[in-house]
C-alpha cells in the first residue's frame, strides 16, 4: 500500500507518494490512484482540488465543531448580509456524514464547505482525470417560526426617505388667546 | 270725424239734447267721436300685430275695459282708456319688430372661427337660414320668434364654442382637434343649442326610465319563454307572446339606447365645455403636460361616458400611464353602465359603482392598458359578487399582502396537472380578485398589481411562454430533506411533502412579484437578483425553480450552495432564498478570492515555519508544515461587511469601501494579530498533532509565534487586517454569465456633501454626465449601478424618459443644457397661474387645518393639547387666509408664501421642502428616471430621478415614488459619494 502524505511543493501544498512522488493537482492524483487509505486520498483530494471544501477526517470533531457554532447563534436574529450562520440553511444530518472510503476507482468523503461551514459529499473517480462531484448533503430546517426581523435591522436598511410629521412650535408666553375665539 | 248712423244712434242715447244741455252733449260727442279715431288706429295696429305676441292680449283687455266706459256713456275717460290702449299695442309692435330686428343684427353679426369644421360651418349656415326664414314677416308670430331664438342660440353657441377651440387650438391643436370632433357628435345627437341643467337631468330621467321599461320588458320575455307547454295551442300561445315580447323589449332597447344617448351627448357637451376650461385638457398653466394620445382619448370618450371621462381627466394627469386612463375610459364606463352586474345579472356586493369606477380608473393609470382588459371577464363571470375571495387579512403587512395575494393568484393559473391555463374561469377569477375586487382595491397592491401583469404577458408570449411551460412541466416534487421542502411549505404556508404541483404554484407565485429589497439589508444581493428577474425572467424562473425542487442554488461558475430557508415572516420564500442564497455563494466565491491572496502569504510564511522547526522535527518538518498550511487555509474564511467599518477604511486611503472580515471555522470575527496569532497555534497544534507541551509542540508553537507571523507581518494586508474592495462585482460575477466584476467609476467622491442649489445642479450634472458618458456601447437596459459603501441598484439606461434624454444630437452636456437647465430656468422664472398656484397652496395647508381641528376636540388628547391645537389653528387659518396667492406668482413665491403661512405655527424649512416636492411632481418637466432603487413593495416602487427644481430651476436628484408619483428630494450623502457602473 502507498503512503499518500501532504508536502509543500514549489507553488504551495503538493501530494506526495512514499515521500518520493510529488502530485501537483487532483488530475495527477486521480490519475496515478495510488493505492492509499481513503482518509489520505480525501486529505489530499480537498488540498489539491477546488478550495473551500475541506475533508471531513473525523465526523464525531466536525459535529462537535458545527454544533458549538450553531449554539453561539442567536435564533432571535434574522438572516443578515455578511453573517454566515448554518440556522439560516437547516441543521445537518451528523449521522450521515461517515469517513471517507474508496469503492473500487470511487472515492467519497463528506467535507466542510470552509465558508459556510456546512457539509458536502465529494465523489471523485480515481484512475482518469475528471472533476469531483460536490454536492449539499440535506439539511433540517430548526424549529419554530422564522424569527422577524427587529426594529434595529429593518430601520437601519437603506431605503426611501420618511417624514416625520411636524412639530407645533410652543405657544408664545404672552400668547393667552381664548380658546373658543375660533 | 262724421259718426255713422249707428254710432250717432248710440251717441244719442247719452245726449239730453235742449239748449240747456247743448255745451255738455257737444263735449260727450267731441269725446266719442275721439274715442272712435283712437280705436281705429288701435284695431289697426292690433291687426298687425300677430296673435300671441307678448302684450296683445293685455292691450285687448284694456280695451275691453275702454269700451266698458264708452257703453256706460263715461266718453271722457273711454277715451283716455283708449289712448292707453293705442299706446300699448304700439309699444307690442314696436317691441316685436325691435327684437326682431335685434336678432336679424345678431345672426348677421356671427361668425365662426377660421379653423371651424365643415361640420360645424354647416350647423352654423343652417341656424341662420331658419333665422332668416322664420324673420321674414316684419311682425313675426311668436312661433316664428321663438324658433329664430332658438337658432339664434344655436348658431351663437357654435361660434362661442369655435372660438374657445381657436383658444384652445392654440395652446394644444391635438387637443382642439378631438374637442371639434367630439362636439360635433354631440351636436348630432342634442340638436345643438343652450345646454341646461334641467335639459340633461330631463333626458337622463328619461333615459333611466326607458332602461327601467327595457329590464321590465326583460322580466316579459322570460316569463314568456318560462311559459309552460300543454298543448299544440299552449305551444303556439307560448310562441307569441315570446314575440311580442322580444319585439317590444326589442323597441324599449333602441328607445332606450337613443335616450342614453342623448342623456350622455348632453352631459358631455357640458361637463366636456367645462374641463376645456381649465385643468389638464384645458393647455393652460404650468402642469406637466399630459401626452396628446391621452388627451385625445379622453376627450372623445365625453360623448359616451361623460362623467367617467371627467374624472379620468383628473385621475390621467397624475397617473404613470396616461394613456391607459383614457383608454380605460370606454371599458370601465361600459361596466358602469351595466352596474357592474355579473353575466347572470348578480349585482356586485357593497360597491358605490362610480366610486369603483374611479378607483379602478386609478389603478389602471399605475398597472397600464392590460388591467382593463381583463376587467369584463371578472365582472361576467361573477368577481364582485363574491365575498371574501381575497387570501390576506386586513392586519397583514404589505409584504405579506402581496405574498398571500400572489400564491392565491397562482393557484388558479394552474390547471389540474399543474401546467398552466391562463385562459381558464379559475385564472381570469383568481388574477382578477387581485386585481378588481373591492376587498383588494381597499387595500390596493399597485405595484404588485402591474407586476403580475408584465408577468402574464410574459407567460403568454412566446418563446418565454413555450420556455416557461417547459420549466414548469420539468417542476418535480421537492427533494425530500432539503431545502425546497421548506420553502415551498413556508410559501403555501403548510406542513408535511409538498407536490409537484404545490412546487409549480410556489414558483409563479415568486414570478407575479416583483424583486424588491426587503426588511434586511442585502442591497448588493438585491440589485443583481432583481434585474435578473427583470432582464431575465425565464433565468429568474429557473432559479426559483432549483430553489424550490432542489432546495439549492447554483452560480454561474457551478458552484452549488444549500438554499438559505430561513426567511422572514410574511415575506416571499423564493425570492428571499434567491436572493440570500445568492449573497450566501457570492460571500463564498469572495472568500475564495480573498483566500488567494491569503494562501500566497501562508505559503511565504509556512516556508519560514518549516525551516524553523526542520531542526526538532527533523524529516517530518515538510509535511507538517504543508498540513498546518491545509489546515490554515481551511480554518479561516472571510465575510464582508460594506457599511459597519466604514470609517475604519477611510483610514486606509481608500475611500469608504466596505471591508473583508476573517472568520474562524467557530464563525468567530478575527480582526485583531493576538487573536488570529492564537488561533494560527491552535491550527498548528491540531493538524501537526502534536501536544502542546512537547518538545515538538513546543517548537511548532515558538516557529508559529516568530517565524510564521513575523513574515505575514511584513505583508501589505496580514488576514487580521483584509483589504477593502467592494461585494457589488464579485455579486454580479456569481450570478451573470460572463461577467467581469469590474467596475468603471463615473465620478469620484466629493470630500464634502454639496449643499447650495448650485453646488447640487453642478454635482448632478456631474453624476448625470459620468453615468452616460460610460455607458457601453449597447447598453442593456438595467446597468449595474453603485454608489460605494451605500447601496447598489440599477441604471435605467432602456426607460422612456432616458431615451428621450438620449436621444437626438449633441454631447451629454449639451443635451444637459438644453433638455434639463433651459426648462428648469423657465420653469423657475415663469409665474404659475393663480388658480394653479391656489390650488397647490390649498392642497398643502387645508390638511394641516383640518388636522389642527380635529386635534383641537379629539378627546383622546390632553387638555393641553387640545388647546394647543386651537390656538395654533386660530394662527394657521389666519394667515394661510393672509398668506394665500391673489395673482400669478413663481414657483419660488409661491413657496416663500407657504412658508410665511405656517410661520407661527410650524418649522418653514419643512413646508417649504413639501411644497417644492409638490412643485416637482406636478410641474418638473422632464423627470427623467436614472436609477431603480430595488425599494419597493406590492403597494409602490421607488426610482431615481433627474428633474429640474422649480425653485432655484437647477437640474437636481429625487426619490420618486409611484404610485403616487411623489418626489422626495436625495440627500446629500448620495451626490457626495463615488458613482461607478459595474460590467
Amino acid at each position: 500500500m502507498d503512503k499518500l502524505e501532504l508536502s509543500l511543493g514549489a507553488a504551495g501544498v503538493v501530494g506526495l507518494i512514499n515521500g518520493e512522488e510529488e502530485l501537483a493537482d487532483l488530475a495527477a492524483l486521480q490519475t496515478r490512484a495510488p493505492d492509499a487509505p481513503a482518509e489520505q486520498l480525501a486529505l489530499v483530494a480537498s488540498a489539491l482540488g477546488k478550495p473551500g471544501y475541506e475533508a471531513i477526517l473525523d465526523p464525531a470533531a466536525y459535529e462537535t465543531l458545527t454544533r458549538a457554532r450553531i449554539a453561539n447563534e442567536d435564533p432571535a436574529l434574522p438572516w443578515q448580509p455578511g453573517v454566515m450562520r448554518i440556522r439560516d440553511f437547516g441543521m445537518p444530518d451528523f449521522k450521515a456524514i461517515k469517513p471517507p472510503h474508496r469503492d473500487g476507482d470511487t472515492l467519497t468523503y463528506h467535507a466542510r464547505d470552509t465558508h459556510t461551514g456546512l457539509p458536502y459529499q465529494v465523489t471523485l473517480i480515481l484512475g482518469t482525470a475528471g472533476d469531483a462531484e460536490i454536492s449539499p448533503l440535506p439539511l433540517t430546517p430548526f424549529e419554530g417560526d422564522p424569527a422577524p426581523v427587529p426594529p434595529e435591522i429593518s430601520e437601519n436598511v437603506r431605503g426611501p426617505k420618511k417624514h416625520s410629521r411636524p412639530v407645533l412650535k410652543e405657544a408664545d408666553d404672552d400668547d393667552d388667546e381664548e380658546d373658543d375665539d375660533i | 270725424m262724421a259718426l255713422n248712423e249707428t254710432q250717432q244712434r248710440f251717441l244719442e242715447k247719452y245726449l239730453k239734447g235742449g239748449w240747456l244741455h247743448k255745451k255738455s252733449d257737444a263735449r260727450k260727442t267731441a269725446e266719442y267721436e275721439a274715442f272712435l279715431a283712437v280705436e281705429a288706429q288701435y284695431m289697426d295696429v292690433n291687426k298687425r300685430v300677430p296673435d300671441g305676441t307678448d302684450g296683445k292680449d293685455a292691450a285687448s283687455s284694456d280695451h275691453v275695459a275702454a269700451i266698458a266706459y264708452r257703453d256706460a256713456g263715461k266718453f271722457k275717460k273711454a277715451h283716455a282708456a283708449m289712448d292707453r290702449v293705442l299706446a300699448a299695442i304700439q309699444e307690442v309692435e314696436n317691441r316685436l319688430m325691435a327684437d326682431r330686428n335685434e336678432i336679424l343684427r345678431r345672426c348677421g353679426a356671427l361668425a365662426l372661427a377660421d379653423d371651424a369644421t365643415q361640420s360645424e360651418q354647416d350647423f352654423f349656415n343652417a341656424a341662420r337660414q331658419a333665422v332668416n326664414t322664420a324673420l321674414t314677416d316684419e311682425r313675426p308670430t311668436p312661433v316664428n320668434m321663438a324658433l329664430a331664438r332658438t337658432e339664434i342660440d344655436k348658431a351663437a353657441k357654435i361660434v362661442a364654442r369655435s372660438g374657445a377651440l381657436k383658444d384652445l387650438h392654440d395652446r394644444n391643436p391635438a387637443a382642439a382637434a378631438s374637442a371639434h370632433l367630439a362636439f360635433e357628435a354631440m351636436r348630432a345627437k342634442t340638436g345643438g343649442g343652450e345646454i341646461t341643467q334641467e335639459r340633461i337631468d330631463a333626458a337622463e330621467d328619461a333615459a333611466a326610465a326607458a332602461r327601467l321599461e327595457v329590464l321590465r320588458l326583460d322580466t316579459e320575455l322570460r316569463r314568456a319563454e318560462a311559459l309552460e307547454v300543454g298543448s299544440i295551442d299552449d305551444g303556439v300561445d307560448r310562441m307569441g307572446q315570446i314575440l311580442d315580447a322580444r319585439t317590444a323589449k326589442e323597441a324599449a332597447e333602441r328607445t332606450a339606447k337613443e335616450a342614453t344617448d342623448l342623456a350622455n351627448a348632453l352631459a358631455g357637451t357640458k361637463l366636456l365645455s367645462e374641463a376645456l376650461e381649465s385643468g389638464p385638457l384645458s393647455g393652460k398653466g404650468s402642469a406637466r403636460k399630459m401626452p396628446d394620445a391621452a388627451i385625445q382619448t379622453l376627450i372623445a370618450s365625453f360623448e359616451d361616458h361623460p362623467r367617467v371621462a371627467a374624472s379620468a381627466v383628473d385621475i390621467a394627469q397624475s397617473a404613470l400611464d396616461p394613456e391607459a386612463v383614457a383608454n380605460g375610459v370606454a371599458k370601465v364606463g361600459a361596466q358602469l353602465d351595466n352596474g357592474f352586474r355579473s353575466g347572470d345579472n348578480q349585482p356586485p356586493r357593497g360597491i358605490d359603482s362610480q366610486k369603483y369606477a374611479e378607483d379602478v380608473l386609478k389603478m389602471g393609470g399605475t398597472c397600464g392598458s392590460d388591467y382593463f382588459d381583463r376587467l369584463e371577464d371578472y365582472v361576467r363571470l361573477g368577481g364582485l359578487a363574491q365575498d371574501g375571495s381575497l387570501a390576506d387579512d386586513a392586519d397583514d403587512s404589505v409584504s405579506a399582502r402581496g405574498q398571500k395575494r400572489s400564491v392565491a393568484a397562482a393557484a388558479g393559473m394552474l390547471d389540474d396537472n399543474g401546467m398552466l391555463a391562463l385562459g381558464s374561469d379559475e385564472a381570469k377569477l383568481s388574477i382578477g380578485a387581485m386585481l378588481f375586487h373591492p376587498d383588494a382595491m381597499a387595500r390596493p397592491t399597485p405595484a404588485l398589481n402591474r407586476h403580475t401583469l408584465e408577468t402574464l404577458e410574459m407567460l403568454t408570449t412566446d418563446p418565454t411562454k413555450g420556455q416557461a411551460e417547459t420549466i414548469l412541466a420539468g417542476v418535480t416534487p421537492p427533494d425530500p430533506g432539503q431545502g425546497g421542502v421548506t420553502l415551498v411549505n413556508t410559501a403555501l404556508d403548510k406542513t408535511g411533502t409538498p407536490s409537484a404541483t404545490d412546487a409549480r404554484q410556489v414558483i409563479l407565485a415568486s414570478m407575479l412579484q416583483s424583486v424588491d429589497q426587503g426588511p434586511v439589508g442585502s442591497c448588493f444581493a438585491t440589485a443583481p437578483a432583481r434585474r435578473l428577474r427583470e432582464l431575465d425572467p425565464i433565468g429568474a424562473m429557473r432559479k426559483y425553480t432549483e430553489l424550490a425542487v432542489d432546495g439549492t442554488f447554483t452560480t454561474a461558475d457551478g458552484t452549488v450552495v444549500p438554499a438559505v430557508t430561513n426567511t422572514p415572516p410574511g415575506e416571499d420564500p423564493l425570492i428571499r432564498g434567491l436572493e440570500y442564497s445568492l449573497a450566501a455563494a457570492v460571500g463564498r466565491e469572495d472568500s475564495m478570492r480573498v483566500q488567494v491572496g491569503l494562501n500566497s502569504d501562508s505559503m511565504d510564511a509556512a516556508r519560514k515555519l518549516k525551516d524553523a522547526v526542520s531542526g526538532p522535527l527533523g524529516a517530518d518538518a515538510v509535511n507538517k508544515s504543508a498540513a498546518f498550511l491545509l489546515a490554515i487555509r481551511n480554518e479561516f474564511s472571510t465575510t464582508y461587511d460594506p457599511m459597519v467599518l466604514a470609517d475604519e477604511v477611510a483610514e486606509d486611503g481608500k475611500s469608504d469601501r466596505g471591508r473583508y472580515i476573517l472568520v474562524d471555522s467557530g464563525g468567530n470575527k478575527i480582526t485583531t494579530k493576538a487573536a488570529y496569532q492564537a488561533k494560527a497555534i491552535e491550527v498548528a497544534l491540531a493538524a501537526t498533532g502534536y501536544a502542546r507541551d512537547s518538545v515538538e509542540g513546543q517548537a511548532v508553537i515558538k516557529a508559529v509565534e516568530e517565524d510564521y507571523m513575523d513574515e505575514l507581518s511584513t505583508k501589505d494586508k496580514p488576514p487580521w487586517k483584509l483589504a477593502s474592495g467592494g461585494l457589488s462585482e464579485e455579486t454580479m460575477v456569481a450570478l451573470t454569465p460572463g461577467a467581469t466584476g469590474t467596475r468603471t467609476e463615473c465620478t469620484a467622491a466629493l470630500a464634502d456633501e454639496p449643499e447650495t442649489d448650485a453646488e447640487i445642479g453642478t454635482r448632478t450634472k456631474e453624476i448625470l454626465t459620468g453615468l452616460i458618458d460610460n455607458l457601453p456601447p449597447a447598453p442593456e437596459e438595467a446597468i449595474p449601478v453603485d454608489t460605494v459603501g451605500m447601496h447598489d441598484f440599477s441604471l435605467m439606461v432602456g426607460g422612456s424618459t432616458m431615451q428621450d434624454f438620449l436621444s437626438g444630437p449633441g454631447t451629454t452636456a449639451q443635451k444637459i443644457q438644453t433638455k434639463l437647465v433651459a426648462p428648469g430656468v423657465e420653469l423657475a422664472t415663469t409665474a404659475l397661474g393663480v388658480e394653479e398656484a391656489q390650488k397647490a397652496y390649498d392642497e398643502l395647508l387645508n390638511p394641516e387645518i383640518a388636522e389642527l381641528e380635529e386635534n383641537s376636540t379629539d378627546d383622546s388628547l390632553s387638555r393641553k393639547e387640545r388647546r394647543a391645537a386651537k390656538k395654533s389653528l386660530k394662527k394657521l387659518r389666519a394667515d394661510v387666509a393672509n398668506c394665500r396667492p391673489t395673482g400669478p406668482v413663481t414657483p419660488a413665491e409661491l413657496q416663500q408664501a407657504v412658508a410665511d403661512a405656517v410661520e407661527r405655527v410650524y418649522s418653514r424649512s419643512y413646508f417649504k421642502d413639501r411644497m417644492q416636492e409638490k412643485l416637482v411632481q406636478e410641474f418638473s418637466d422632464p423627470q427623467i428616471v436614472l436609477a431603480d432603487t430595488n425599494w419597493g413593495d406590492a403597494e409602490t416602487h421607488t426610482f431615481f430621478v433627474v428633474a429640474p427644481d422649480p425653485i432655484s430651476g437647477e437640474p437636481m436628484m429625487w426619490e420618486k415614488t409611484d404610485p403616487p408619483g411623489s418626489m422626495e428630494k436625495l440627500d446629500g450623502d448620495w451626490l457626495q459619494a463615488s458613482w461607478g457602473l459595474l460590467n
